[in-house]
């Protein structure tokens, strides 16, 4: 009888642990996390895949909705004729359709600042430093992502997201000659007026470090 | 009879005993807030190309939980072999590893994203007086890390760890990858 006794008690305690585990608040109004991120942009102007590094930070307005604060540095090498160099610097809404758990997905969308560079490429025989263009402009962008908590406090997150550059775009040429690739900037840089886009996919790690409210 | 009974109910109880004190020993835990650790680091790039670097990193394991924030710098002391590529190649990282064990000897592995700030020695552009000049960009990088830490001591700990690292070093010339497989193999504190 007496082991009986135990035996439920100890189920009993186990199941109460179990249930508050499940429990636990992965996700609520006032969270604010920092994170690094990781980023590739795919099938942009050229074509060719870039690769970034920056960081975020997130405060949870609503048990449903956080905001993202972030900043990118991302690089591309335009098949060796040159370099693209870009940042972004802005900021995305999230919302969670479904109950936070260990995988919550959400929705985001935002807008962003972004800064490009294109340098084309020089070699000790051909100095082309004198054509490199840049400029700001802005962009929205829109997706979907997901967390996978590994404890509380820190969540992996994925997004994809189609990032679209509003107002004038660099103009420049990568042209396929012979058996490589060059970087026609006949134009001296100028600005044409048009929509220009890519995808980002963003791989990004989080830890908590404070409720505010 | 009742003997017999009585005599295997402590049988039981014993191993009982001698199982959880065994377990409660085995399970004794480091688990150490702040680390700090510094290593000597090869580096292995394709075309039989070693490179050396000196490694030094900072964990913070904030609290509850097998996670381990961790930010990492590897200086770049040269490099050696058929195409040593880059002059400079300073690289830091900021990113988090899980830990599967909180044991003496604790396995793990993490993700962690950082820049390189690099130099290439092949290609250069010239100045206006027709010097080479080699410049120096921050790119973006990336690593996987994996590894081990032995707690031997109160304060020391021992760590072997490997990490793949891949970006692409871009300036106003030629590209360079700047994949690499790298070993570290250091001494560390914690506290």
């Amino acid at each position: 009888m007496n082991w009986k006794m135990i035996f439920l008690i100890a189920l009993g305690l186990n199941l109460q642990t179990t249930l508050a585990q499940d429990e636990v608040p992965y996700i609520e109004k006032g969270h604010l996390s920092l994170g690094l991120r990781t980023t590739t942009s795919l099938f942009g102007h050229d074509n060719v895949p870039g690769l970034g590094t920056g960081g975020q930070f997130r405060l949870q307005l609503f048990d449903r909705l956080s905001t993202e604060w972030f900043a990118d540095w991302i690089t591309m090498d335009l098949k060796g004729a040159g370099t693209r160099n870009s940042a972004h610097i802005g900021w995305s809404v999230l919302f969670y359709p479904l109950t936070a758990q260990k995988v919550t997905p959400y929705l985001i969308a935002g807008h962003c600042f972004d800064y490009n560079q294109i340098t084309p490429l020089s070699t000790a025989f051909v100095d082309r430093s004198g054509e490199q263009i840049d400029r700001w402009s802005s962009a929205v962008q829109a997706g979907i992502g997901s967390h996978f908590f590994l404890s509380e406090r820190f969540n992996v997150s994925f997004a994809a997201q189609y990032m679209l550059h509003l107002g004038e775009h660099l103009d420049y040429e990568l042209q396929s000659v012979g058996s490589g690739y060059f970087l026609n900037m006949s134009n001296g840089g100028a600005h044409e007026a048009g929509f220009e886009g890519h995808i980002l996919l963003t791989l990004s790690i989080n830890y908590r470090i404070g409720d505010l409210w | 009879m009742v003997a017999k009974k009585n005599m295997s109910i402590r049988s039981i109880l014993l191993i009982a005993i001698l199982a959880l004190s065994s377990y409660s020993f085995g399970q004794e835990k480091t688990r150490p807030t702040y680390k700090a650790a510094l290593s000597f680091s090869p580096g292995f790039l394709t075309e039989n190309t070693i490179t050396s670097q000196i490694h030094g990193y900072f964990g913070l394991r904030p609290m509850a939980g097998n996670i381990e924030l961790r930010g990492d710098g590897f200086y770049f002391m040269g490099s050696q072999g058929d195409r040593p590529r880059f002059t400079m190649n300073h690289q830091v990282y900021a990113g988090a590893f899980y830990r599967f064990s909180n044991k003496s000897l604790q396995p793990y592995a993490g993700f962690q994203p950082g820049i390189a700030y690099s130099q290439s020695s092949e290609y250069g552009v010239p100045d206006e007086s027709g010097n080479l000049v080699y410049k120096k960009t921050v790119n973006p990088v990336g690593s996987i890390a994996a590894g081990v830490d032995f707690f031997g001591e109160k304060v020391f700990f021992l760590f072997a760890e490997t990490r793949y690292i891949f970006g692409k070093h871009t300036s106003d010339s030629y590209p360079i990858f700047l994949d690499e497989w790298r070993l570290s193999f250091g001494l560390g504190f914690h506290f």
